[in-house]
């Protein structure tokens, strides 16, 4: 029984994906973020699989229906938060998100987004992870610290993080230490956790590794 | 809901103040200008430029003969009723100066046309309508690919909410440009300026959207033949649908970078 009870609480499931995509199997509650330099390709491949499962992938589940007959499916229980299509503040599409909608997805690039308003996101996903799951598609290193529990990239590889206490200044440029701010206050962002990959070559950053 | 309220607020009192301000200063300047008055005439009136040969535009030509004022109206004029209280004043003050009582007579003659300035009020008015409703449409970009990806994606409330907003904006416009303008036949101005909204919102480039700006406005003030403007609005419509449709099914609304693609590729 508890065994079934696991299996239901699948929000996505994507097997074996006929174009660029990697496989997904997402729960409730999970949130996983796909950080590649090219997004859009793999945005536009999820919307494809989406929208015509039966094309480009052997099977796709959304809230344990198999939607590969019909797109309607798909299409009726996600939540697009795209700045580019709603013309308006990333927060504002998630704070309308429709009640009967559990799958989120996500994508914005740093330059849509205004430096305050990650900690907003990342309290409003976390709340709707509750009932329902996130993906993210990025380039963006800072919205998937916010949004993500798991992080791969494009081809289904995992990409490592570290977990921990880190803090940044609102520019995004690390802190040390606390204690060596000299102003008497200091609006800080704080992260529990941080990719371990350079935002300009996409690469490890291997020194980072080293120093955990 | 509030934001919506907000926008529409703004945009309808920005027009009101426009059209409003552009209708006091075409006023007063309309008032202004002199009439034209013919031949001899034994005493000095205000707002008369005389002249001795017929002009070919002219807000009216007056000329006083045999106990009678003269007054040829020019073919077409929309504005008799405005100039007829300035006309009646001369007429009386003509009438002090020579003790007599003078007749009007109202002619109308084929070869003079209607008041420059007054027609130039009159495409100065048309355009501002027009360049409000087609850039609120273009503001709310309902007919966009945009809103037909997110319509596919079964957000109907959003798309209703977004059509009843246009069309709240449209119709306050014409009310208000009803109200406070005269000789202004707004059906044709409503249908060309909607449909040019129809047509610019396919395309998210800007130069694309200014060219059907102009070649619209080209429409509706020279048109160079007859247009029935009933059949162009559904054209827009089914073209805008046609192609939109085409642009979903692709999902080209969000451009991928080529030269990021090829850099990745090397």
């Amino acid at each position: 029984m508890v065994n079934s009870a696991d299996q239901s609480n699948y929000i996505l499931r994507i097997i074996s994906p006929k174009i660029d995509f990697p496989e997904m199997h997402l729960q409730k509650g999970a949130s996983i973020g796909i950080y590649t330099k090219n997004y859009k390709k793999i945005l536009k491949n999820f919307f494809k699989i989406l929208t015509n499962p039966d094309k480009f992938s052997e099977k796709v589940t959304v809230n344990e229906l198999v939607a590969n007959n019909s797109s309607w499916i798909g299409r009726s229980f996600s939540h697009i938060v795209i700045p580019e299509l709603w013309n308006k503040n990333i927060v504002d599409i998630l704070r309308e998100k429709p009640d009967r909608r559990h799958l989120i997805l996500i994508s914005a690039t740093d330059s849509c987004i205004k430096s305050e308003d990650f900690s907003k996101i990342s309290e409003l996903c976390s709340q709707y992870k509750k009932d329902g799951a996130i993906i993210t598609i990025t380039d963006s290193k800072r919205l998937i610290e916010a949004t993500s529990d798991e992080i791969i990239d494009d081809t289904g590889n995992k990409i490592s993080y570290q977990v921990g206490q880190f803090f940044e200044d609102m520019n995004g440029n690390d802190i040390d230490n606390v204690d060596k701010i000299e102003s008497n206050m200091k609006n800080i962002r704080y992260k529990k956790m941080k990719i371990l990959r350079d935002e300009k070559t996409g690469e490890f950053n291997i020194e980072d590794m080293f120093k955990k | 809901m509030n934001k919506y309220l907000k926008s529409f607020s703004i945009i309808i009192l920005l027009f009101l103040v426009s059209i409003y301000s552009t209708n006091l200063i075409t006023d007063y300047i309309f008032e202004n200008q002199p009439f034209h008055f013919i031949g001899d005439a034994p005493f000095d009136l205000d707002n008369i430029e005389k002249v001795s040969e017929k002009p070919s535009n002219s807000k009216a030509i007056l000329s006083f003969e045999n106990n009678s004022l003269n007054i040829i109206l020019p073919k077409d004029a929309q504005y008799i009723k405005d100039i007829m209280p300035e006309i009646n004043i001369i007429n009386y003050k003509i009438s002090k100066l020579q003790n007599k009582l003078i007749s009007n007579y109202i002619t109308v003659d084929q070869e003079v046309h209607q008041s420059k300035i007054f027609e130039i009020s009159k495409t100065i008015k048309e355009l501002i309508i027009f360049s409000f409703i087609f850039f609120a449409g273009l503001y709310i970009n309902v007919f966009s690919k945009k809103s037909y990806f997110l319509l596919s994606f079964n957000y109907v409330r959003q798309f209703l909410t977004k059509i009843i907003y246009f069309s709240s904006i449209v119709i306050s416009i014409i009310i208000i440009s009803n109200l406070l303008t005269d000789y202004i036949f707004i059906e044709r101005l409503f249908f060309i300026s909607v449909s040019s909204v129809v047509l610019a919102n396919i395309f998210s480039k800007k130069i694309i959207r200014g060219v059907i700006y102009i070649i619209s406005l080209y429409l509706y003030f020279l048109p160079p033949f007859e247009i029935n403007y009933n059949y162009f609005f559904i054209l827009s419509i089914l073209i805008n649908f046609i192609i939109s449709f085409f642009m979903v099914k692709s999902i080209n609304i969000i451009k991928t970078d080529k030269i990021k693609e090829e850099n990745i590729d090397d």
